[in-house]
């Protein structure tokens, strides 16, 4: 095909100016959520294999969709510090119990209702709050959350757990337990992963934490508010566009409200700053995760069987 | 070990390919970071599938990946298709001096947008991506002779699309009632 419409075409091509490749980072953070390894994992193209792909979803849900919200915008330069420094903080001996819910608003601040988590059209709608007890050494980690009816599924109540590199779950839609390996290497964060991440999973002391947000770079301290009564402190991460920032966004600032007793996180909101094509500024999507709960329990028997498929609260 | 050599490769296709897929889903969609979305998940997709991704061509591939997306992107949000979307924003995209050029980049997209959607999809693999008709059969999953008669056909609804806008562009594009009144110095 050789011709004038040809030309007229390749004329009018919107993008004949070259388009570059979007940052990898994005990628590679989905990828580690995304192990290829695990059998739940692999993609369904028929309908009589669409649970595993609702329940691979399940099992990095309420995990790596929080890290995630936090990965856009800040670059990896100083990850090898934040690694030092989170291994330093992990706390062996707690268990860390969190109810957090994530809503996700227009840039006017219309909620958009489903809380969608995962990737794609592996996204799956979860309503009400994500709860989750973890511990280190070995990590374990249980979440409990609410699916709505997904292609097929009649949706339900689904719980996660995960020790020693298999992860379960039990979803009431099912009458039957699930279960798939993944790779120690999923078990933690990436490396380059901000350092606020630890305030979303693991059991790291989230003193500690903030300090090493401070110490870093990461945050500043932007004054203090209050919340539900509670005096909060407010940390702001507000890196300017660079290489790595996903194109047309000029800034993606993140809001960190800690408790300012016990530094356990309060609310974590993200706001895109984007320009569009013709030049304009523009407010993008916000990510909003309250915590509407924030524990460290002492690791007794008890509690212990919090982080068991059959744990009950 | 295979797990690093598996990631090498995606790293690999990335790098090569992440570019023009990156085109490919900005021609279609309007919306930059859904763009980037739909790269991120055919970039996902191949890591899941990556034993079914062709080493030696792997770019027909990841298009065809990249519309299944893209159309379950779509699904319900007619409104977010790039072509209409590009209609409406091109004389904004555009400089105020080259009102002709966006009136006639506006008519190309709305003729293209006229087109069935596997027209148009064959149509711009071949003009926009580049592609060679073995290699844009490919990325469509149909034979060589069955991508040249869909050719044909948009080829020919195509230019009747153009010439029912040029028929139509005085009552859209009157230069007396659309453009600023030029004022004496």
């Amino acid at each position: 095909m050789s011709d004038d419409l040809l030309a007229l075409l390749k004329a009018h091509d919107p993008e004949a100016a070259g388009t570059p490749a979007p940052p990898v980072e994005a990628l590679l953070a989905r990828l580690d959520a995304a192990p290829p390894e695990a059998p739940l994992a692999v993609p369904a193209a028929s309908r009589a294999s669409r649970r595993p792909v609702v329940a691979a979803a399940l099992a990095t849900a309420a995990t790596a969709a929080l890290a995630v919200v936090l990965a856009v915008g800040v670059g990896g330069d100083r990850a090898g510090v934040v690694d030092e420094a989170r291994a330093a903080v992990a706390a062996e001996g707690v268990i860390v119990h969190t109810v957090t819910r994530t809503t996700y608003h227009q840039p006017d601040g219309t909620l958009v209702h489903a809380q969608m988590q995962g990737n794609g059209r592996r996204s799956l709608g979860i309503i009400g709050p994500i709860e989750r007890w973890s511990a280190e050494s070995p990590v374990r980690w249980r979440s409990v959350m609410h699916v709505l009816p997904y292609r097929g599924s009649r949706g339900g109540t689904s719980t996660s757990a995960y020790a020693n590199g298999v992860v379960r779950i039990r979803s009431s839609w099912e009458g039957r337990t699930r279960v798939a390996s993944v790779p120690r290497r999923f078990e933690r964060p990436p490396a380059d992963a901000p350092a606020g991440t630890a305030l979303l999973v693991g059991t790291d002391d989230p003193l500690q934490t903030v300090r090493t947000m401070l110490d870093v770079g990461e945050v500043r301290r932007a004054g203090e508010t209050t919340r539900d009564g509670r005096r909060v402190l407010r940390l702001v991460a507000d890196p300017p566009a660079h290489g790595d920032a996903p194109r047309h966004t000029e800034r993606a600032r993140t809001v960190y409200l800690i408790d300012a007793e016990t530094y356990a996180p309060v609310e974590i909101e993200r706001r895109l700053l984007m320009h569009s094509r013709g030049g304009r500024r523009v407010a993008g999507p916000i990510t909003r995760i309250s915590f509407e709960r924030y524990e460290r329990l002492p690791v007794t028997p008890e509690n212990e069987r919090l982080l068991q498929l059959s744990g009950k609260r | 070990v295979r797990d690093r050599d598996r990631r090498a490769r995606l790293e690999a296709l990335y790098r090569a390919h992440a570019a023009a897929v990156h085109a490919y889903a900005r021609r279609r969609i309007e919306d930059s970071s859904a763009a980037e979305d739909v790269v991120a998940e055919t970039f996902l997709i191949a890591w899941r599938r990556l034993d079914r991704v062709p080493a030696a061509d792997p770019l027909p591939w990841l298009y065809a990946t990249a519309r299944n997306v893209l159309a379950n992107h779509r699904r319900g949000e007619a409104r977010r298709s790039a072509l209409h979307a590009r209609m409406l924003n091109e004389p904004e995209a555009t400089p105020a001096h080259d009102d002709d050029a966006a009136e006639a980049g506006g008519q190309v997209l709305r003729a293209l947008a006229a087109l069935r959607p596997g027209d148009r999809e064959a149509l711009m693999l071949i003009a926009w991506e580049g592609l060679s008709p073995a290699r844009a059969a490919a990325a469509l999953g149909c034979s060589r002779p069955a991508l040249r008669v869909r050719l044909h056909r948009a080829r020919r609804r195509l230019a009747a699309a153009l010439d029912r806008e040029r028929d139509a562009e005085p009552s859209h594009a009157d230069p007396g009632s659309t453009r600023p009144q030029e004022t004496p110095a």
